[in-house]
């Protein structure tokens, strides 16, 4: 089963990086600094599976915290702070232009390769298995409309509704790119 | 009685089994051939161990740290532009009109930095000059958000404040009436409508504070508009001049 809020999980958890919003939306650098550290990883590893771009990533994620510095005001704590600026997280790399022109690039390789070696200088985590390395490269080699749907549903574990509000799409379009994007991966993993 | 699903219709419906919700008859057909048929149970399977995979990925890390570029970027002040489709840059005499006007927005760019390193000095004191007099005219941000920097108000009241920003505003809307001529109409109306916004801003502010001296909120809010208000300023001044 996905796994929407893998950080932020324990009540105590919550509580605290509500707290710390709250004291970042009153202008309190370092309770938005503590914030940062428990979220970067995620917001980077959603930024870098969707853009397949480990420098583009990190742009995106430092924009993320840029944008969520200026509308922590808004963040009046119907959700979690983690859900706040994971949906914050998704508008900004949706809303980004800037990585167009690199992923057209990707997507005119004939073999498919070029987001293997991107995905390789993404992966961070020293300790995921092998078979998962190959699946991130596979996402990574994913044109961007399947990937995008790919991530959101299969990894991040939004609803076909909630995305396609975000993409402003119709759910019969994510489901679509959904099903295209699960027999791509089948076909790159059983290469 | 229905047809028994073919080996296309289960490919092209297969994802009726991995996700719930649905239409229960397709899916109660879908499984069906699926428990018939090798190749496509092979099939069901391996999406099944995809969408499992998917949902287990951990998070990434970052290669270099990112939070000194974000806090760097907190303190750099930035002014709301509502419509950026008008800037110069995108329009095809661009890069002429920037030639044009280079020389307008240096001889600008030094006006205002003199300006802004008085303003930074008398309502910030000297630890956060590079908020304000750091930027100048030339550095200033646009984006379609408010301030980023934190504020940090040292003078006391709305009329120490008002002091302070004064002469700088004044000094920046002369500068701007001698350019407007020189400025695209419609970026000029966008100016404006952000200038207005911001002016209706200071003067809630001001009668905020007329009841409440003592609020740091409302002193920090109207510290902000005028940085917001000086920033915009600085960026009209030192936009190209339009064809």
């Amino acid at each position: 089963m996905p796994v929407v809020a893998t950080i932020d999980a324990s009540p105590a958890s919550a509580n605290r990086g509500d707290s710390d919003a709250a004291s970042a939306a009153a202008g309190d650098r370092r309770a938005f600094e503590r914030l940062y550290h428990g979220h970067v990883n995620r917001v980077y590893s959603l930024c870098a599976r969707m853009v397949a771009d480990r420098t583009r990533a990190e742009e995106l994620t430092q924009d993320v915290f840029v944008r969520a510095w200026e509308k922590l005001h808004l963040f009046k704590g119907e959700s979690s702070f983690s859900t706040w600026l994971h949906r914050l997280a998704i508008n900004v790399v949706l809303n980004s232009r800037k990585s167009t022109a690199r992923e057209d690039a990707r997507f005119d390789d004939p073999a498919g390769n070029a987001g293997l070696d991107s995905i390789a200088g993404v992966v961070g985590s020293p300790m995921a298995p092998g078979e998962l390395l190959d699946l991130e490269a596979a996402i990574a080699a994913l044109p961007p409309g399947a990937r995008h749907v790919f991530v959101l549903h299969d990894v991040e574990g939004y609803k076909h509704e909630e995305i396609a509000t975000q993409l402003g799409v119709t759910t019969g379009s994510t489901k679509a790119q959904l099903h295209r994007a699960r027999f791509l991966l089948r076909e790159a993993l059983n290469r | 009685m229905t047809a028994p699903m073919r080996c296309d219709e289960f490919e092209r419906l297969v994802d009726e089994l991995l996700d719930p919700g649905g239409s229960e008859p397709v899916r109660a057909a879908a499984a069906a051939h699926a428990d018939a048929c090798a190749a496509c149970a092979g099939l069901l399977a391996d999406l099944r161990r995809l969408r499992a995979d998917a949902a287990r990925l951990g998070t990434l890390e970052p290669a270099r740290d990112l939070w000194s570029g974000i806090a760097a970027r907190l303190d750099t002040p930035v002014i709301a532009i509502a419509d950026r489709g008008v800037e110069p840059a995108e329009r095809p005499a661009a890069a002429a009109s920037r030639r044009r006007g280079w020389w307008m927005a240096a001889a600008a760019a030094g006006l205002v930095a003199a300006t802004a390193g008085v303003t930074t000095l008398v309502v910030r004191g000297t630890s956060t000059a590079a908020t304000a007099g750091g930027v100048g005219a030339a550095g200033g941000v646009l984006a379609n958000g408010p301030s980023a920097g934190a504020p940090v108000l040292r003078a006391s009241n709305a009329r120490g404040v008002d002091a302070a920003y004064d002469s700088e505003i004044v000094a920046l809307h002369a500068l701007v009436a001698k350019r407007r001529a020189s400025l695209d109409p419609a970026t000029v109306a966008v100016i404006e409508r952000n200038l207005a916004v911001i002016d209706t801003a200071i003067a809630e502010c001001k009668n905020a504070l007329a009841r409440d001296p003592e609020s740091v909120f409302l002193k920090e809010s109207l510290t902000s508009a005028y940085d917001s208000k000086v920033a915009l300023l600085r960026t009209a001044v030192a936009l190209p001049s339009a064809e």
